[in-house]
Formats: structure tokens, sequence, C-alpha cells
């Protein structure tokens, strides 16, 4: 990365961003909430001046989609900081580095064999979101310990192994639809698109607390995480439980990442893109850089489920491919600037 | 008080690094480590940390097994500034000293930042403040390093517990001018309750400012004591494997390596 003069980032203009950004996100989700298939003024839908169509869009379907597209981009750009913070490495995105994909892996081993666990009544809406933290808690873990153990996390060790690990889930995603019967294959195809499309309160609600409280508990390590930066010794010498902290950044961030690909399938880069913008505009001390990555995530993954659903309609594109087309070229951006 | 290290063993990849080392730093003095390289300088003092795992015999901070003492109380107590640091990310160098206060659990406070600016001054980096820690020269991220131990290490004047610094090669970029400086700051900082151990190479800086030497050759310690008693021609011409020759003018040790 290019260092730069830091100066000019003054506590005014710190703030000054910080407005900026949460006036943007209060703007793009008003938005939002009124622009697709059916039009909608949210003023009409508070005075109750709304037609009981307007009204049933809005409370079912528009506003649980548009909190949902918001709190999963808030959680994967803050889950995106914090492991670029935990692997000192600034590329690595929970998607390219296989945390996602291990998460689909959970989650459609839950979508094929769920039936015949046989689980209780009461847990089988979330057995699912369950598999994918497991799976990405596993790849988390696992990525880790061999990183440290063999290359100091060199940039080009975590992302060798980041597609090592995602070539397997595709190969375990491929079993599983292969020992799938027909419904399970329409449930899985429909979820690996990956859209916000299916969105309502009951399951958007408790994934929401999670995520949300999986965010604060991430920002509330923002010091620790700084001085992890200086080295896993250093950082112990300055006070830090080290093996703490990774436990925490490991298990929480898999939280995040599993519990959003479980409701809206692999989204990629959004965990490289946002952290990298925050970076540039407002520094990389992590109490404003995971405060902004949840800010500007949830702005930005806001504004791509809008495109995907006012794109064609009354067909959507998956969302997946909106960020996707958005990040692809950006990693190639950093990638080239990194070889200046 | 002290910081007492007895009969430390590391070995690592079935070799032995330190093999029976016992050393005391105590609060008000400089204690420098010398030998040649690969002697175990370097492990000496992160066993001291309490950092490394591997590790057979004792630490004790003031009487107490540092394994039994938290990180956070170890950490107001020992500050280490090791030989290098590999930041990635695009760090200020107010952000980085920063790290170093630990004595708010959140954020900036007031006085964080008064001391922040008041130490950096002393060690004459105000400059540097503002400027990105990854565009400064080897020389300059080596003085604020050293500015961000005294960062953790800073208490009121009243308090007068025992601290201690730990120093790996301090002043290996700097320039004699900064050297001085940077070593006449570190003893100041010893006279205020704080043992100071110092890994150093240059012999006769070692000899002025240290109150007492440790020279350590394969693991082991050769010689310990004040240093006109270490600073012996023939155990450093052994030890080192290369003539060394010592003068002595007006209680001043003077040591030829030429």
């Amino acid at each position: 990365m290019t260092p730069r003069d830091t100066s000019h980032f003054s506590r005014s203009y710190r703030s000054l961003g910080f407005f900026l950004l949460t006036l943007l996100l209060m703007v793009v989700f008003g938005f939002a909430l009124s622009k697709g298939a059916v039009p909608l003024s949210i003023i009409a839908i508070f005075d109750g001046s709304a037609s009981s169509l307007e009204t049933t869009v809005f409370n079912h379907l528009r506003a649980p989609r548009v909190v949902l597209s918001g709190i999963v981009g808030a959680s994967l750009a803050v889950s995106g900081a914090v492991l670029q913070g935990l692997f000192r490495n600034p590329l690595a995105d929970p998607g390219l580095i296989g945390v996602s994909g291990g998460a689909a892996l959970g989650a459609v081993a839950m979508i094929v064999f769920g039936s015949s666990l046989a689980l209780p009544e009461t847990i089988t809406p979330y057995s699912m979101p369950m598999a994918a933290i497991l799976g990405a808690m596993v790849v988390t873990l696992f990525l880790y310990s061999f990183s440290a153990y063999y290359g100091q996390f060199s940039v080009v060790t975590v992302l060798l192994a980041g597609i090592a690990i995602n070539a397997l889930s595709t190969v375990g995603i491929g079993v599983f639809q292969y020992l799938s019967d027909d419904a399970q294959l329409r449930t899985l195809v429909f979820w690996m698109m990956g859209s916000f499309g299916r969105a309502n309160w009951i399951t958007v609600l408790p994934s929401a607390v999670v995520m949300l409280v999986g965010i604060v508990i991430l920002i509330l390590h923002s010091r620790q995480l700084d001085r992890l930066q200086l080295g896993e010794a250093e950082a112990f010498y300055l006070g830090v439980k080290v093996n703490r902290l990774k436990r925490v950044i490991i298990l929480v961030s898999a939280v995040c990442v599993g519990a959003g690909v479980a409701l809206s399938g692999i989204i990629g880069f959004v965990g490289l893109v946002v952290p990298h913008l925050v970076r540039l505009t407002l520094g990389v001390s992590h109490s404003i850089l995971l405060f902004g990555s949840a800010l500007v995530g949830a702005s930005l993954m806001i504004s791509a489920d809008l495109v995907s659903r006012i794109a064609i309609i009354p067909a959507e594109l998956p969302v997946g491919l909106v960020t996707s087309a958005l990040g692809a070229p950006f990693f190639l951006w950093l990638i080239a600037r990194a070889r200046d | 008080m002290a910081l007492v290290a007895e009969n430390l063993e590391v070995i690592r990849k079935d070799k032995l690094i330190l093999d029976g080392v016992s050393i005391s730093v105590f609060p008000g003095e400089v204690t420098a480590v010398i030998g040649p390289n690969g002697a175990g300088k370097s492990t000496l003092l992160t066993a001291i940390s309490g950092v490394e795992k591997n590790l057979t015999g004792l630490v004790t901070l003031d009487g107490v097994d540092i394994k039994k003492v938290s990180p956070v109380e170890l950490a107001r107590r020992r500050a280490v500034m090791a030989q290098e640091n590999s930041i990635v990310f695009d760090f200020s160098v107010e952000e980085i000293l920063l790290m170093g206060w630990i004595r708010d659990a959140f954020g900036r406070s007031p006085l964080a930042m008064e001391k922040i600016v008041q130490i950096a001054n002393s060690c004459g980096i105000t400059e540097l403040l503002s400027r990105s820690f990854l565009t400064l020269s080897g020389g300059e991220k080596q003085r604020v390093q050293f500015c961000r131990a005294l960062v953790q290490l800073w208490r009121p004047q009243e308090d007068k517990t025992s601290r201690y610094l730990l120093l790996d090669e301090p002043s290996a970029s700097l320039d004699v001018s900064y050297e001085l400086s940077l070593l006449k700051l570190m003893v100041e900082t010893s006279r205020r309750d704080t043992g100071v151990l110092v890994i150093l190479h240059d012999l006769n800086l070692a000899s002025y400012f240290a109150d007492s030497i440790c020279l350590v050759n394969q693991g082991k310690i050769e010689a310990y004591g004040k240093p006109h008693e270490v600073m012996e021609p023939k155990l450093l011409t052994d030890v080192y494997r290369s003539p060394i020759r010592v003068e002595r003018q007006n209680d001043r040790l003077y040591i030829y390596t030429y």
C-alpha cells in the first residue's frame, strides 16, 4: 500500500466525514424504501393515506428487505475489516479467503441433511444459520493457524490458501447437490444465487439482532485490534490478551459472515471494497475504520440491492452479481496499486 | 524490588538458545546486555518480557512470578521495544504512540494527548507526530518506538511503583547524535524508579551508560558485573574472536575494537 501523509485527518474532518456517511445512509435507506416494482410514498405509509396493497408491500416485503440488506452489508464490511486486521493483510475478504465459502458449505449441508437430523421444531429455522456460522468458523480457524504456521501471514499465503478452500467448498457443494432430491435442489439453487428477496421479519429479526450485537462486540475491540497491528508479541507487551482477542475476532466475525450468508447467499467483495474506501478517506485506526465500514457497508448493500430490484423489473438480478461487478474491478485496481 | 530471571533455559528446534541464565534488573539502574551475534541476547529479553512460552526457569516481577501477572498489569509495569515492527496499515505516528497509552480503556483522553505531545517533545519527534509511520526512515521509526515505550510507562509523579523498560538495540539505526540523546533519555528514565535492560552492540556506549553489564555468549553468561569488571581485554577477545584492547583513563573505559 502506498503510504501517505495523514496529517489532514483532523478530528473535525473525521466528524464531518461521519456526519456525511450517516446522512448518506439515511438518504439511501429512505430512497430504497420508496423505490421498486411498486413505488411507495413513505409519507403516505405513515400518515395512513396509502392503499392496503402499498401498506402490505411496505410492511412485509420492502421494509424487511431493506433492513436486512443494510445489516448484512454492515456485517460483511465490518467482518472484512476485522479479518484484515487479524491477518494484518489488506486483501483479506470473507469471500476471497474462503470464509463465505465455508459458510455456504455449512448451509448447503444443512439444506440437504437437515431433515434427516430430526432436529426439534423450535430450532429448525435457526439450523441453517448455525451450520453456516460453524462452516465460517472452521475456515477462519484453519486459515489462521495455517498462515501463522507456514507463512507469517504473508498476503500470498492467505490468498492462495483461500483459493484452495474456495475450491474445496465448491467440491463439497457439488457433492451435496448431487446427493440432494429435487425439492432440496431447488431450495439450494435459489439460495446460492444470493438475494435479499426472501426476507421476512421472522428470519430477519433474530439474525439482525445477532449481527448487530456482533458488530458492536467487534467495535468494542478496536483498540486491541490497533495494537495487534504492531505484531502479536508487541500487542502482548501492551497488555492485550492476544489469544483471547484472536478467539473473539474469529468467533464473532464467523457469526457475522455465517448469519449473512445463511440469509442471503454469498455476496462478494463488500468486505474488501468498503474497508479500503474507509481507510483511504477517514483513517486506519480501528475505532474509525469499523464504525465507518458499518455505515458505508450498509449504504452500499442497500444500493446494490436496489439496483438488483429495479434494473430489470419485473425480474431481479442476484445482488451478488451487482457487488461483484463493482468489486472485481476494484480488486484489480488494488493489485495494480500495490505493485507500484 | 527487581525484575529477576533465574536459571532461564530456552530450547528452540532442539537447540539450546539460553542455558541457565540468571539476571536481575533493579529500578534506578541500567543493565546492558552485550555479546556476539546469535549469543541469545534477544531471546533473553523476550524470555524476561513474559512472551516466550518454551521456557524453563523463573521470572519474577517484584517477587511475583510473571506467569501469574495478567498481561494488563504486566503492561503497566514493563514496556518492551523490540528490534523491528511489521506494520501494514497506514497509521500516523500519533496513532502509534496512542497505542502505547494503556491507562484509558477507550479512545484518546485529554490527558493522553497532553502526555503524548510532552513525551514526543522530550524524544525530539514532535515534527513527526502527524506523519505516516510507513513513510519514516528506519532511524525515525526507532525513535518513535522508543517514545511509545516511554508513553506506556508514564505515570503521575507521586506514583513510585517500580517500572521496567526492556530495549533491544534501541539505537541500531540512529546517527551518533540521536543515539547519544536516546541513551541519555534512557538513563534519565531509569533514575525515575525504572529498571532498564538494554541490548547494545557498542561496547564503549555500554560501559559508559550502564550501571552493570552482562556479557552473553552461546546462551550462557560469561561475565556479569560493573563495567570495569566485565570489560576485560582477554575475555572480550575470546568471546568476540577478534582482538579487543581496553584502556582506562580517569575512571573511564575506552575500548578499541580494531
